[in-house]
C-alpha cells in the first residue's frame, strides 16, 4: 500500500512587498518629522523672544482636529480589522473593513480641507501660514497616498488576490496607513494643541 | 513581523524568463527591470556628474580670490552650492545605489533586486532630477540666482532627486532583509551588503527631513518668502547635508567596500568580522545628521552631542581601518589597483575624521572660520572635501574591485592612477581648504590664502581626474571572465559568471558561513593565499 501523498505546506513568502513599505512608510513619516521639527524650533524662537505664535486674528479651534484624530483611530482599528479578516478567508468582512478604511480617509481629508478654510490662516501672510499649510498639507498628501494604496490592495482582493495563506498587499497597506495615522497624532499635538 | 528565508515562487518566473530575448542597445537599457543594467546606469551617470560638479565647485572656489574672480558673487555662490549639490546627490549616493544594486543581489545569492520596476523608476526619477537640475541652474537658477522660475525649479529637481535615490534605496535595503539565499542569516551577510543596509536606513531616516526642508522652501517661495525660501536663508536650510555629521553618511558604503575587497585581495576571512560589523553599523549610527541642521536658532557646533558624535565617529573608523589592516597584514598581498585604492580611501577617511574631531573641539572655535568675503567655512568644507575624496577613492576600489562583474573583465592598471589622483586630490582638497581657514587665525598666513583655495581647487581636479580615469576603467574593462578573477573570492558574487547571467545563478546557493565560496572551496581555515601555494 502506498503512503498517502502528505498535503505540501503552505506556500511561505518573504514578505517583500510589507518590508518594502516598511521602509518606505519610514521615510515618508520622516518628512512630516523634519518639518514639524522646524516648526517646533521656529515656534520656540518666537516665543523665547516674547512674541505669540499664532497671529491674533487666527483661531484654530480643537474640536475639528479632535474628531479628526478619533476618525483616523478608528480608520487604523478598521484596516487592522480588514488584515485580521483576510486572514481568515472572511471576504465580506474584509471587503466591509477595506471600504470603511476608505470613508475614514475620505473624510479625514474632506475635514482637514474645511479646518483650513475655517482657520482664517492666508499662506502668503506669514511663515506661520507657510509652515502649518505646508505640514498638514504634506500630510493629507500622505493621506491620499495611502487611501490609493488602500483602494489598489481592495480591488486586487475583490480579484481573489489575497487569501490566507497570501495577503502581504493588505498588510502593505495596513503598515502604511498606520504610520499615516501616527504622523496626524503628532501633527495633532505639535500643531494643533501646542498651537 | 517575521520573515523566511523561503525564496518567492516570483523569481522563478523571472529566471525561467531568461530563455526570452532580450532587447539589445538602447532599448535594452531603457526599458530594462535588470539590477545589474540599472545599476550600471547609474554608475556611470553618476561618474559624469561627479566630474561636473567637482568642477563647478572649483570654479566657484576661484571666484572667491581676494583678486576678484572669474565670475560675478551670484555665479560664483551657484557654481559652489551646484557644486555641493552635485557631489552629494548626483555623485556619492547614485555611485553606492548604482553599486548596491548590481552587487548587493549577487551577494545574497539573489536572482533579482526587490521591485525591479521601482529600481528602474529610482534610476529615471533620479537622471530627469539630475538633469533638470543642470537646466535650472543654467538658466539662472539655483541658490543665489536671479531668475525666479528657475530658482523654483531647482528644487523641485531637488525634490525629484532625493525621492528617486530614495526609491532605490527602499529596493536595496529590501533585498537585503528579504531574498537572502538560505542559510544566509544578518550575520552572515557580505560586510558590503551590510554595509549598504545601514547605509539605506540611515539614507531613509535623513535624507526625507531635507526633502521636507525643500517643500518648505518650495511652498515660502511661491508664498512671500517669509522664512527658508528668503534668498539669504535658502542655502543655511539645506546646507546641514554637506557638513558633518551628515556627510558621513555617504562614506558608510565605503567602509563595506574596504572590507570585503581587503579580505579577498588578501586571501583571509576577516578574522574580526563581527567587530567590523559593529563599527559599520555604530558608524552609520554616528553618522545621522539630520537633527544638526544649522539654520535653526543657536549654534549647533557648540552642543554636546554634537561635539560627542564628532569625537565617538573617529572609533568605528579606526576600528574598521584596524580590521582591514590586519587581514592585508596577515595575507600580504601583491600590490594590486584595487587594493591602493582601499589603502588610499581608509587613510582619507581617517583623516576626515581626526580633523572632523579636531573642528568639534569648542575652544578653537573652527566653526565659522573663513578668510573669505563670502564667508565660506573652510574647515567644515576642507573636512568635507576630505570624506568626498574618500568616497572617490571607494568607488574607485569597488570599480576596480568588482570590474569583472560590473563590465566583464579587469579594469586594468589605470585605476591605480585613479587611486593616487584620489588620494592626491583629497588631501590637497582638504588641507588646502583647512590651512586657507586658519590663515583667518595665524597672521603670518595672512597672504597665503589665495595660495591656499588655489590649492585646494587643484585637488578638487585632481578627485574629478581619478573620476574620469576610473569612468575609462571600467568602459575598457576587457580581458578575463572568470567567475572569480581573484581566485580568492569568499562571498556569493564569486560563484557566478562575469558579468552574471540573467537570473544570477543556475541554482539558489546554500550559504553556512559568511564566505560560501571559501567553503565550497574546501578551505574551513580561509588562508586562501596558503592554499593556494
Amino acid at each position: 500500500m502506498t503512503a498517502p501523498a502528505l498535503a505540501s505546506p503552505p506556500m511561505q513568502r518573504p514578505r517583500m512587498l510589507v518590508v518594502g513599505t516598511a521602509f518606505a512608510s519610514a521615510a515618508a513619516a520622516m518628512v512630516v518629522v523634519g518639518m514639524v521639527g522646524v516648526y517646533l524650533v521656529e515656534r520656540s524662537a518666537v516665543v523665547s523672544a516674547g512674541g505669540t505664535w499664532l497671529p491674533d486674528n487666527v483661531v484654530i479651534s480643537l474640536t475639528q482636529p479632535n474628531v479628526m484624530l478619533f476618525g483616523l483611530i478608528m480608520s487604523s482599528v478598521v484596516m487592522q480589522w480588514a488584515v485580521s479578516a483576510v486572514r481568515n478567508d472572511d471576504r465580506v468582512n474584509s471587503y466591509l473593513a477595506l471600504g470603511l478604511t476608505l470613508l475614514f480617509g475620505l473624510g479625514f481629508v474632506n475635514m482637514t480641507a474645511y479646518l483650513w478654510t475655517q482657520a482664517d490662516l492666508v499662506v502668503a501672510d506669514n511663515l506661520q501660514s507657510t509652515l502649518i499649510y505646508s505640514i498638514t498639507g504634506t500630510h493629507v498628501v500622505m493621506a491620499v497616498v495611502a487611501m490609493a494604496f488602500v483602494a489598489l490592495m481592495a480591488f486586487r482582493a475583490l480579484a481573489g488576490g489575497y487569501d490566507s495563506r497570501q495577503y502581504d498587499g493588505i498588510a502593505a497597506a495596513a503598515v502604511f496607513w498606520h504610520v499615516m495615522v501616527a504622523m496626524y497624532m503628532l501633527i495633532w499635538l505639535a500643531i494643533y494643541v501646542t498651537k | 513581523m517575521t520573515t523566511t528565508e523561503i525564496r518567492p515562487d516570483v523569481e522563478t518566473e523571472q529566471v525561467s524568463g531568461a530563455q526570452s530575448p532580450q532587447p539589445s542597445g538602447i532599448a535594452g537599457v531603457l526599458g530594462s527591470g535588470d539590477h545589474k543594467v540599472i545599476g550600471r546606469v547609474f554608475i556611470g551617470f553618476s561618474l559624469i556628474l561627479g566630474v561636473a560638479s567637482a568642477v563647478a565647485l572649483a570654479l566657484g572656489m576661484l571666484g572667491n580670490l581676494s583678486g576678484g574672480g572669474l565670475f560675478s558673487s551670484s555665479v560664483n555662490l551657484r557654481l559652489f552650492t551646484a557644486g555641493q549639490f552635485g557631489l552629494v546627490f548626483g555623485f556619492a549616493l547614485p555611485l553606492f545605489i548604482g553599486l548596491g544594486m548590481v552587487i548587493v543581489p549577487l551577494q545574497v545569492g539573489a536572482s533579482s533586486i526587490a521591485f525591479p520596476r521601482a529600481a528602474s523608476l529610482a534610476l529615471w526619477l533620479w537622471l530627469a532630477g539630475s538633469i533638470t537640475l543642470v537646466v535650472a541652474y543654467s538658466i539662472g537658477g539655483g541658490v543665489g540666482g536671479d531668475n525666479q522660475r528657475a530658482i523654483d525649479l531647482t528644487f523641485t529637481a531637488l525634490a525629484m532627486l532625493v525621492v528617486g535615490l530614495m526609491v532605490g534605496a527602499v529596493c536595496i535595503a529590501t533585498t537585503v532583509i528579504t531574498l537572502r539565499a538560505p542559510g544566509m542569516t544578518l550575520d552572515r551577510v557580505p560586510m558590503f551588503t551590510f554595509s549598504m543596509l545601514a547605509a539605506t536606513g540611515i539614507w531613509l531616516l535623513t535624507w526625507p527631513v531635507i526633502l521636507g526642508n525643500l517643500i518648505l522652501l518650495r511652498v515660502d517661495l511661491a508664498n512671500g518668502m517669509f522664512g527658508f525660501g528668503a534668498p539669504g536663508a535658502q542655502w543655511p536650510a539645506v546646507s546641514w547635508s554637506f557638513m558633518q555629521p551628515q556627510i558621513y553618511v555617504l562614506a558608510i558604503p565605503v567602509l563595506g567596500v574596504l572590507a570585503d575587497a581587503a579580505a579577498t585581495l588578501a586571501g583571509r576571512r576577516q578574522p574580526s568580522r563581527n567587530v567590523m560589523l559593529v563599527a559599520i553599523g555604530a558608524f552609520a549610527a554616528l553618522s545621522a545628521g539630520a537633527w544638526a541642521q544649522i539654520s535653526q536658532p543657536g549654534d549647533i557646533w557648540t552642543e554636546p552631542l554634537f561635539v560627542v558624535m564628532s569625537f565617538a565617529i573617529v572609533l568605528p573608523i579606526l576600528g574598521v581601518a584596524g580590521g582591514v589592516g590586519s587581514v592585508l597584514a596577515a595575507g600580504k598581498p601583491r600590490p594590486s589597483a584595487p587594493m591602493v585604492a582601499v589603502v588610499v580611501s581608509m587613510i582619507l577617511l581617517v583623516v576626515a575624521g581626526v580633523i572632523g574631531a579636531v573642528f568639534a573641539i569648542g575652544p578653537l572655535d573652527l566653526g565659522l572660520l573663513t578668510a573669505l568675503e563670502s564667508g565660506l567655512p573652510l574647515v567644515a568644507l576642507g573636512q568635507a572635501g576630505l570624506v568626498f575624496a574618500a568616497v572617490a577613492a571607494g568607488g574607485v576600489a569597488a570599480v576596480s574591485y568588482w570590474s569583472s562583474k560590473l563590465a566583464g573583465g579587469s579594469a586594468g592598471p589605470v585605476i591605480s592612477l585613479a587611486s593616487l589622483a584620489a588620494l592626491g586630490g583629497g588631501l590637497a582638497w582638504g588641507v588646502g581648504l583647512l590651512l586657507a581657514g586658519a590663515s583667518a587665525r595665524f597672521t603670518a598666513l595672512d597672504g597665503a590664502v589665495d595660495a591656499f583655495v588655489v590649492v585646494a581647487v587643484a585637488g578638487m581636479a585632481l578627485v574629478a581626474a581619478s573620476l574620469v580615469l576610473a569612468g575609462l576603467a571600467l568602459a575598457g574593462a576587457r580581458g578575463t571572465s572568470d567567475d572569480d578573477p581573484w581566485g580568492t573570492g569568499q562571498t556569493l558574487e564569486w560563484a557566478t559568471s562575469s558579468p552574471p547571467e540573467r537570473g544570477n545563478f543556475a541554482e539558489v546557493p546554500a550559504v553556512a558561513s559568511p564566505q560560501p565560496v571559501n567553503d565550497a572551496r574546501g578551505n574551513d581555515h580561509g588562508d586562501d593565499g596558503e592554499e593556494s601555494a
